[in-house]
């Protein structure tokens, strides 16, 4: 059926076809046609599951879980069981997936196809590193399993592959053990980016997981001061796994999406958040769901850009490139006056830079800001010093990104694109995201 | 612990159902037309609620009625409820003349195979005390016309022959029959399709079916409010009834 879709930052709309199969049968009979592309949740914050004139297909039909192995450690599913999902079956039994993606209803496909980071980067790397095979369909060449000893280089295009491989339909995962499904978090206040950096620095190597939360909503005066929030898996009994609330969904009209952060506003929410933040320092005992999917019950963020939506850019900064980058990071922000809505901050240690992974040594520093001609200036003179420090941008997350930046940053764009060219000369599948970066 | 077996359960309400039986703890006898879609549905249901999920592949277009019940018997070691939620239908050619095949197809899959199916579990459900018949009919099938002309006739003789097994059943301490006339349900039917009334998804379908268990409600509309709909399109006059495309 003809449906519109809009990536989750309402950048990019576009009609193309959607199926839903709920039977194997109907998704082994889906055709050679242009412009395929598999559909999870359909939360990525660009169009990477979709494209105009194209062909979109729903998984969410098949989400079950295949097989669990807790002595071994591993658990076998189909691509569209969300991370919610396999959150309940595993944490009652001491186990969980080692990396998360940010909202319950993100399917394991979609995790694999952006090989999405967690919440402690430098001890447990990306998605991928933990996807021990998977199967995957393309119509010309029928279903293909593939692992890092079979079929080898395709296993490779296909993790952080954006789903240009074909259709994911099933993945072993590994599992990791876990202490406790309760968390004690704890807030340190920063005072400045420099601090953060530092900070976030000096104590990834002493918590479960690590991020800092940074003020820079008045642009004329981006000192960055927020808080830094560290946890601790708490060592006992499992506990009982709460229910998740509301689904995010981009696609559906919304009256509660109305634009409330505006530069005359942000300074104001961005400081009452802080002293939230920081009058709860704790420490305090929390679900370790709260810590996993950060977005679920706080849906509403995406709500107050209003109906033109944001953009987030969210790049790898070398360790060594950051005292040369705070200060002219801080000079372009005040020169275009943007209010950032949101900025984050976590560590990556220990990952390898290959084809368009987000991965490698440093810190990863994200921006939310209002869509605006002002803010894509901004991002665009941004994406001059991140290039020049040798920072890296997430494709996932950037929806204005454009091919010519992403080849400066990425030497693996060009491996990436004669990789799939080889596997699928045809190039059956694509996205609106794969389109732009010219894959 | 109870013991259910499902007819078509593969997908939409089907497979609603037995996630929502398995979560009550049923022991599950699984039948589909494909292993690929059963095989996978009972290591989740096993996995998730620790309960016995037996599946078997078959085609209703060439039911063995008797090989379901011995394997079904033979797994479960008796059966509490069977649900019938199988159903074959072509809404796109399913107006005039269609092939003998497709007309025979259409019945044997809604109709003849549902009723060998049921008979051959007749003494097990007369002595199934507290356990329950459904079986799944349509609003198609209320009142006959020029669409889905073979499917409405055979749900409507589905319906004729579960009025026949609750009479059956009436006198004896056994299952309870409960026959629903489905309305639009948000499987692959309907996907993509414009619908006058809006579709019930099918984990409320199975819900409603499961919190009526016990009950011997005969024949009733799911949901409720498809009681009025039809009401009213029987009460239509037929001078103007035949006019209408619907």
């Amino acid at each position: 059926m003809k449906t519109h879709f809009t990536s989750l930052d309402r950048h990019v709309s576009c009609e193309c076809d959607y199926h839903e199969p709920d039977r194997w049968r109907n998704l082994l009979a889906i055709g050679a046609e242009p412009g395929l592309v598999a559909r999870g949740s359909g939360l990525s914050y660009v169009a990477a599951s979709f494209s105009e004139g194209g062909t979109s297909i729903g998984m969410r039909q098949f989400n079950r879980i295949l097989a669990l192995n807790e002595q071994a450690r591993w658990i076998e599913v189909e691509a569209g069981v969300t991370l919610g999902k396999l959150y309940h079956v595993l944490i009652p039994r001491g186990l969980q997936l080692p990396v998360q993606a940010s909202y319950h209803t993100i399917t394991v496909g979609g995790c694999i196809a952006g090989n999405v980071h967690g919440k402690n980067h430098g001890r447990e790397g990306v998605f991928g590193r933990h996807v021990l095979g998977l199967e995957l369909f393309h119509p010309r060449h029928g279903v293909i399993t593939a692992s890092p000893t079979e079929n080898a280089e395709l296993f490779d295009l296909t993790i952080g592959g954006f789903g240009l491989t074909g259709i994911i339909l099933r993945a072993r995962l590994a599992l990791a053990p876990l202490d406790g499904a309760e968390v004690e978090e704890q807030t340190i206040p920063v005072g400045s980016l420099e601090e953060a950096f530092r900070e976030v620095g000096r104590l990834q190597n002493e918590v479960d997981m690590l991020y800092a939360w940074l003020d820079l909503a008045n642009p004329h005066r981006p000192t960055g001061a927020g808080f830094i929030t560290i946890a601790r898996t708490v060592s006992g009994p499992p506990v009982k796994v709460e229910a998740f609330g509301e689904r995010l969904e981009p696609n559906r009209p919304d009256w509660r999406r109305q634009r409330v952060f505006r530069a005359a506003t942000l300074p104001w929410i961005n400081r009452l958040y802080r002293q939230m933040g920081l009058r709860h320092a704790g420490p305090r005992r929390v679900p370790l769901s709260a810590l996993l999917f950060p977005a679920v019950g706080k849906e509403f963020y995406f709500h107050l850009f209003g109906e033109p939506g944001f953009l987030e850019q969210q790049v790898l900064i070398p360790s060594p490139a950051v005292d040369g980058y705070i200060p002219e990071f801080r000079r372009r922000l005040t020169r275009h006056g943007v209010p950032v809505a949101l900025t984050t901050l976590k560590a990556f240690k220990g990952g390898r830079r290959h084809l368009l992974h987000y991965d490698g040594d440093g810190f990863s520093f994200t921006i939310d800001v209002c869509d605006g001609r002002n803010a894509r200036a901004l991002l665009a003179d941004l994406d001059d010093l991140n290039t020049s420090v040798g920072a890296m941008t997430c494709v996932i997350k950037d929806s204005r990104l454009s091919a010519e930046v992403v080849r400066r940053q990425y030497i693996g764009w060009g491996e990436l694109r004669d990789g799939l060219a080889a596997f699928d000369p045809e190039r059956l599948f694509g996205s609106a995201l794969s389109k732009r970066l010219e894959l | 612990m109870k013991r259910s077996v499902i007819i078509g359960a593969s997908a939409g309400l089907g497979r609603a159902l037995a996630e929502r039986l398995a979560a009550l703890g049923h022991n599950l006898f699984l039948v589909a037309s494909d292993q690929r879609d059963l095989a996978p549905l009972a290591g989740d249901l096993t996995i998730r609620f620790g309960v016995d999920v037996t599946v078997l592949a078959a085609d209703l277009y060439r039911v063995d009625a008797g090989l379901i019940r011995e394997r079904a018997l033979s797994a479960l070691g008796g059966v509490d409820n069977l649900l019938l939620i199988a159903g074959f239908s072509a809404p796109a050619i399913d107006r005039g003349a269609i092939t003998p095949e497709m007309v025979d197809r259409m019945i044997t899959i809604n109709l003849s195979a549902m009723i060998q199916v049921v008979n051959a579990f007749l003494p097990e459900l007369a002595n199934a005390q507290g356990g329950n018949l459904v079986g799944a009919g349509s609003v198609a099938a209320v009142r006959g016309r020029r669409s889905n002309m073979v499917y409405g006739a055979a749900k409507r003789g589905l319906e004729g022959y579960f009025e026949s097994c609750r009479h059956w059943l009436a006198n004896k301490a056994g299952a309870r029959v409960q026959f629903y006339r489905l309305g639009y349900l948000e499987t692959q039917m309907v996907f993509g399709q414009k619908l006058p009334f809006p579709a019930l998804h099918p984990d409320a379908a199975a819900a409603a079916i499961v919190a009526h268990f016990g009950q011997d409600t005969g024949t009733r509309y799911l949901p409720r409010w498809w009681w009025l709909v039809m009401t009213l399109i029987r009460l239509i006059p037929w001078v103007i009834f035949k006019r209408l495309e619907i």
